[in-house]
């Protein structure tokens, strides 16, 4: 069954400027629930770019993206607000945890604002953080975090919160190959014990080869879309 | 603790010295205001009641016309019906019946205009503590009645002392000069220019029988058990007394220039207000929109990951409202400590004396202290920090979370 469907989706910057770039060109995809796809591709061929439209951060100038049964391009500002706050988790490459709230605060934050009650939101910050081995890490702020420790919130926090959707722009971008690599294995098993839909982006081959399908876009364009061998 | 909230708090104390200074303009700014209000209607209080203590009290009462004719004939004729009806009165806490009459008042050497009162000291004690006001002397009109009090600048042209004669002398209700000799008892300084620079206060009975007056007296002054009530209190007093003759005034009517006070000052706390609501708001204002264009990443992040910008909008004004009511809270705090402190122990202006006598305020100014100085702060205070807050939202609410992203 179709997770998130993507139909002839464009996106044309600068058209009311009249310099128009197209940024992406007629995309259509099929995504099953609880893949975990990679998005790849050299600078500048448009992963960020659809990675935030099926995200629901931007919108494309022309196309439909229907994820869950729900078509995005049709939502208002507010309705998109709260899809990403229900269904979609993100992560960054900047990690872009909340400075002053603590680890396990930022991994709670989500789901406080979708209400769940404060017994709740514990037992499942612990859950979480101890399938990402940060439960020691939960009363410290992001600045005393490593990079690697901050990115593993980031997921936490994107998890935490049972979504069923992830999107992760470059989530290895920062860190070293080990980190990467743990980064990596972690989220691979969080898409099979949570079984959450992961797509992210990067132009590492390492990580590329960890996700069970790769799509390559170059211009804006899908170059190749294929099952990884595991 | 409620997240946005711990947010908003912890958000301040990122930039430490700028969210301290802001607070501390807001709370230098409520300090002075404080005591600005506190002093100012302290002093007013002082000059209404310097007036109104020793000669008119809150409400007086007088014969028809008295007041603008002084003569005898317009004297209160009846005052026992009209001390009869004031008994009965529980709003009243005492009253007093007096004889006024202008005259002169000399020495062997010197002579001067001057008002004499008839009294009892007795009950001007209980109505008015005159005894407190004395300076030199003692309170008292001698065993036989024929001392007088007078007041300390009346004493001062005259250049008596205590135990010295002084001659009275008035046209009395025959028609004819009376005159009465006394001995300085006592020296008084009311802080009511009448009085000190005027006033010869003598024997209730002795001056009557001078004036050759019958039952009659000039005025009854009233004091109320809350003085509040008496803008209400008089009129329906004058309309309970208006088959004995008499108008009654309250000190607002008699005393006009000190009622407009209130006025004014009225006016110039709303203009303090103001000030006060335009300080914070600037400051509040500067550091808000600083903080929020240094934080337009984070603020897209959270738009991202799912907060609605109803969610950010309460954060920056809940960050802008600690600011603002951290710095009400010690200005408040520090300006009422000053307040209490002037109540009690007030300010020596005594270097100033001569000429705040002419205002009739004493050379030791109290301030006092309202329950409504805190609250207008806080009103203000608290709008000031809404309206800081208007600008910076509106700037966020024009970005979109990816252009916000990627600043």
């Amino acid at each position: 069954m179709t997770f998130l469907h993507l139909h002839g989706i464009e996106k044309i910057y600068g058209k009311e400027k009249g310099i128009k770039t197209t940024a992406l060109h007629t995309i259509d995809m099929d995504i099953e629930k609880g893949e975990f796809i990679v998005i790849s591709g050299p600078s500048g061929s448009g992963k960020s770019t659809l990675l935030n439209i099926i995200g629901g951060l931007d919108a494309p100038t022309s196309g439909e993206v229907i994820l869950d049964d729900i078509n995005l391009t049709e939502l208002s500002e507010h309705e998109l607000s709260k899809e990403r706050l229900n269904n979609i988790g993100f992560v960054f490459q900047a990690y872009n945890l909340i400075p002053v709230l603590t680890a396990r605060e930022n991994i709670e934050y989500i789901m406080t604002l979708q209400g769940w009650d404060k017994a709740k939101r514990e037992a499942r910050v612990h859950e979480v953080a101890k399938e990402l081995g940060i439960d020691d890490l939960l009363d410290k702020r992001p600045d005393q975090l490593s990079g690697g420790q901050q990115q593993r919130v980031a997921v936490a926090r994107a998890v935490a919160s049972k979504p069923g959707l992830i999107l992760a722009d470059e989530p290895t971008a920062n860190l070293d190959s080990k980190n990467a690599e743990d980064l990596m294995e972690l989220m691979k098993e969080l898409n099979e014990k949570e079984e959450v839909t992961i797509i992210f982006s990067s132009h590492d081959p390492m990580v590329i080869g960890k996700a069970k399908r790769s799509i390559v876009l170059k211009d804006g364009r899908i170059l190749e879309n294929r099952l990884n061998g595991h | 603790m409620n997240m946005t909230l711990k947010m908003a708090y912890l958000n301040m104390w990122r930039r430490k010295s700028r969210s301290l200074v802001v607070m501390m303009m807001v709370a230098v700014s409520i300090t002075g205001l404080l005591l600005m209000q506190g002093i100012y209607d302290g002093m007013i209080d002082q000059m209404v009641d310097n007036s109104i203590r020793s000669d008119s009290g809150q409400i007086s009462i007088y014969g028809k016309g008295h007041r603008l004719s002084k003569s005898l004939k317009d004297n209160i004729q009846d005052f026992e019906a009209v001390e009869a009806v004031l008994a009965q009165k529980k709003e009243i806490r005492s009253f007093i019946t007096r004889i006024k009459h202008e005259g002169l008042v000399a020495t062997a050497r010197h002579s001067q205009g001057a008002v004499f009162i008839g009294t009892r000291l007795e009950d001007e004690q209980r109505h008015a503590n005159l005894s407190k006001y004395l300076v030199e002397g003692e309170y008292s009109f001698g065993k036989r009645g024929r001392g007088a009090i007078i007041g300390n600048e009346l004493a001062n042209k005259l250049k008596v002392k205590i135990g010295k004669k002084i001659i009275i002398t008035a046209q009395n209700s025959q028609n004819e000069l009376a005159s009465l000799a006394l001995r300085v008892k006592g020296i008084v300084k009311t802080g009511d220019m009448n009085i000190d620079k005027t006033g010869v206060m003598l024997d209730y009975d002795r001056l009557k029988g001078m004036l050759a007056l019958t039952d009659q007296a000039t005025q009854i002054s009233v004091n109320l058990l809350d003085k509040k009530k008496v803008d209400t209190f008089a009129p329906a007093l004058q309309e309970e007394l208006k088959d004995k003759n008499v108008e009654v005034f309250s000190w607002k009517k008699l005393f006009p220039l000190w009622d407009q006070m209130d006025d004014i000052m009225m006016a110039f706390n709303a203009i303090s207000y103001g000030l006060v609501f335009v300080v914070a708001s600037i400051g509040i204002f500067g550091v808000i929109l600083v903080s929020v264009l240094e934080r337009v990443r984070e603020f897209g992040i959270m738009l991202a990951i799912g907060s609605s910008f109803a969610s950010i909008r309460k954060l920056i004004i809940l960050e802008s409202m600690l600011l603002g009511l951290f710095g009400l809270a010690v200005g408040m705090i520090v300006g009422g400590i000053w307040l209490a402190y002037l109540t009690v122990y007030g300010i020596d202006l005594s270097a100033y004396s001569e000429g705040l006598a002419l205002w009739g305020v004493n050379t030791t100014m109290y301030a006092t202290i309202k329950a409504s100085y805190f609250f207008q702060a806080f009103v203000s205070v608290f709008f000031a920090t809404f309206f800081a807050a208007l600008w910076p939202i509106r700037i966020l609410k024009k970005l979109h979370p990816i252009e916000a992203i990627n600043q």
